[in-house]
């Protein structure tokens, strides 16, 4: 006999968890005795958003599941900013929570919070274990199926009774074929139909999405690119599905996109999606999008198919697969298509654009410059995680990504404070690759305990704050759509971001020029140790191009004084 | 807007339940009934639910459902009239 909590950890550590990030309190106190005679790693973090913010960084970069833990009531519920986030990106985690005893729930007990109630819109799978024999069995199963079909977050709420009562021994667990979720095989007439599509089209252009990045089919969307001679953008989270210096590909497309990426979508006579949901924020209305295109969709989850877009041909299933058996057919059927001098254009229309965007930085640091300057001095297998604002706009319009699976956003969710604790997880799965938080003072500040983390268990994050004391997209919006006034958007000068970092032990810096900048983050990367690099940047900075939200991508608004007419003709000055 | 009848093979849980109806509400859809009975050992509940909604969205629906390890089976038969 064992108890069921040794058992779970048995099995956890059985089937490759390597590592928690969380923290104990009453209901889950088994789970951490339990721990303590074990392998696996855990991170003691300072909040349980956190924690599973930190499991999405290790699951986005480790490309499994990634288990986060919290005891019963507030330690469950904090944690589901983390989860939520992780539903709407689909990424694979498993929260593992305490709850109260069997006989006090449903009595309104101490800590006591029904968790699977609150999450089960937002996760694949939730589940109270009641019965102790069922609980490596209910594990085996929530982990599985977070990384199975369409990746997702899932829950386990254990009792502490539950977790403390002696079980027989549990050998060879496999998940309950209900939980098994095979991606379908490619349908061979979709295939050829969409193939046909492809040959005729004139003006295709590949959307890649994140689920590029967890299908592994980077090497395939590139390969159909190459042969039709298409352009690539892609969504926020599929942003690193494809390298960015590679010619074909344009960067990302949507609300804060590349110009070249819109208008590549605007020019099209067809769109090839793979691995997306086709959000509002990458595409805009859905009905500008169908029309004068054709549209093939390429997703695991076949409920995505007419959700926001109707598509000309859909093909459920593995992306890798059905791309591979889509190139091959192809490559049967036609020839090689020419390089088109649209490509070109387009390139040129993003090249002005960055030319004029660079030209405007001279006196004083801006942020699209400096991240421009990061991506010339940082390795190309650095990971990039950033908070949520204009920050993150001017990373995903600047930042080249190099290596697959190397940026890391909340995209769907859009979670201020993602940023840090996200760095930390992306550490923790590769303590050999840099890891580079780009963040904005106001994300920033909502999660800035990670760095007692960090400093803790010497896992070296480099963040770099984007300082402007103000909540910037925010204020950005107020301007543009409120008349300018501002309200509840500006921070006052008092927070010391610098001796805030320190304080959790943490080397911080202010730097004052690029090459400051430059110099501190060549040192930290050399010496592979943490810093908080505070730097100021202007709070009248605007994120351009925008496209206005409910409008289509060619009503973009441009940086007042960009012009563009002559290469492009459907596009706005701000 | 198309009215149909959804049937759901699902476990016989309160959650597997809840969540057909979060489903429901997702989908900005309307429920015009619904039975619940426990088949065979009990261990699953059989489900017809009469729905309102957008085309797509009750394609959405039928599709959604088989994402989540609640669900054995689930078909859908647009009504007309």
């Amino acid at each position: 006999m064992v108890r069921a909590v040794d058992a779970l950890i048995k099995q956890m550590t059985k089937m490759g968890v390597e590592c928690i990030f969380g923290i104990p309190g009453g209901a889950n106190m088994p789970f951490y005795d339990a721990l303590y005679d074990s392998d696996i790693r855990s991170y003691l973090m300072r909040h349980e958003q956190q924690a599973a913010h930190a499991a999405e960084g290790y699951a986005h970069v480790a490309r499994k599941t990634a288990v986060c833990s919290g005891t019963s009531g507030p330690g469950a519920t904090n944690l589901i900013t983390g989860l939520v986030d992780a539903w709407m990106d689909s990424v694979p985690v498993l929260a593992i929570t305490g709850q109260v005893v069997r006989a006090f729930m449903g009595t309104d007990a101490f800590q006591e919070a029904d968790i699977v109630g609150m999450v089960l819109p937002h996760t694949k799978y939730a589940v109270t274990v009641m019965d102790s024999r069922r609980l490596v069995q209910e594990f085996v199963n929530a982990y599985t199926v977070a990384m199975m079909g369409r990746p997702g977050p899932t829950l386990l709420d254990i009792p502490r009774d539950v977790m403390q009562e002696e079980i027989d021994g549990v050998e060879d667990i496999k998940p309950e074929p209900i939980f098994v979720q095979t991606p379908p095989e490619p349908d061979v007439h979709s295939v050829m139909e969409a193939a046909k599509l492809i040959i005729d089209a004139e003006k295709p252009v590949i959307l890649s999405g994140g689920g590029v990045i967890f299908s592994g089919a980077t090497n395939e969307v590139l390969e159909l690119a190459e042969f039709i001679n298409a352009p690539i953008v892609t969504t926020t989270p599929g942003k690193s599905s494809v390298p960015e210096d590679h010619p074909l590909v344009l960067g990302v497309v949507g609300m804060h996109g590349r110009v070249e990426s819109d208008m590549a979508i605007v020019d099209s006579d067809l769109v090839i999606c793979v691995g997306t949901r086709l959000s509002d924020r990458a595409i805009g209305p859905p009905t500008e999008f169908e029309k004068n295109r054709k549209v093939i969709h390429i997703d695991i989850d076949a409920s995505e198919f007419g959700k926001n877009v109707k598509p000309t041909v859909s093909l459920s299933g593995d992306a890798k697969q059905i791309l591979r058996d889509l190139i091959d057919y192809i490559k049967h059927i036609a020839a090689k298509k020419p390089k088109s001098p649209l490509i070109n254009r387009l390139r040129e229309i993003g090249e002005a654009y960055d030319e004029f965007m660079l030209e405007q930085a001279t006196s004083k640091i801006t942020s699209w410059r400096a991240i421009w300057l990061l991506n010339k001095i940082l390795p190309p297998d650095t990971v990039i995680t950033t908070g949520v604002g204009q920050h993150q706009m001017w990373a995903q319009l600047f930042w080249k990504c190099k290596t697959p699976g190397s940026f890391i956003s909340s995209s769907g969710l859009g979670t201020m404070g993602f940023g840090l604790p996200a760095a930390f997880g992306a550490k923790a799965a590769a303590p050999d690759r840099p890891v580079v938080n780009l963040d904005g003072d106001g994300s920033f500040l909502m999660t800035c305990q990670t760095l007692a983390c960090i400093s803790d268990y010497n896992l070296p994050v480099i963040t770099v704050i984007f300082d402007n004391r103000s909540l910037g997209m925010v204020r950005q919006w107020q301007n543009m759509f409120y008349k300018q006034r501002y309200k509840d958007v500006e921070y006052t000068d008092r927070t010391d971001l610098v001796k805030l970092s320190e304080a959790f032990g943490v080397e911080g810096v202010r730097v004052e020029s690029y090459e400051e900048l430059e110099k501190v983050v060549k040192q930290a990367v050399r010496e592979n140790t943490a810093v908080t690099i505070d730097l100021p940047v202007g709070k009248e900075e605007m994120v351009f191009p925008m496209v206005p939200p409910g409008k289509w991508l060619s009503e973009v608004k441009l940086p007042p004084g960009l012009e563009l007419y002559g290469k492009v003709s459907s596009v706005h000055p701000a | 807007m198309v009215r149909f009848l959804v049937y759901i093979l699902l476990s016989n849980n309160p959650d597997a339940i809840a969540k057909v109806m979060l489903l429901v509400k997702q989908g900005r859809l309307t429920l015009d009934g619904a039975t619940f009975t426990t088949t065979g050992d009990g261990s699953r509940l059989s489900a017809i639910l009469t729905i309102n909604g957008p085309s797509n969205k009750a394609e959405w629906f039928t599709k959604k459902l088989k994402n989540f390890p609640y669900f054995y089976q689930a078909y859908m038969l647009p009504l007309t009239g």
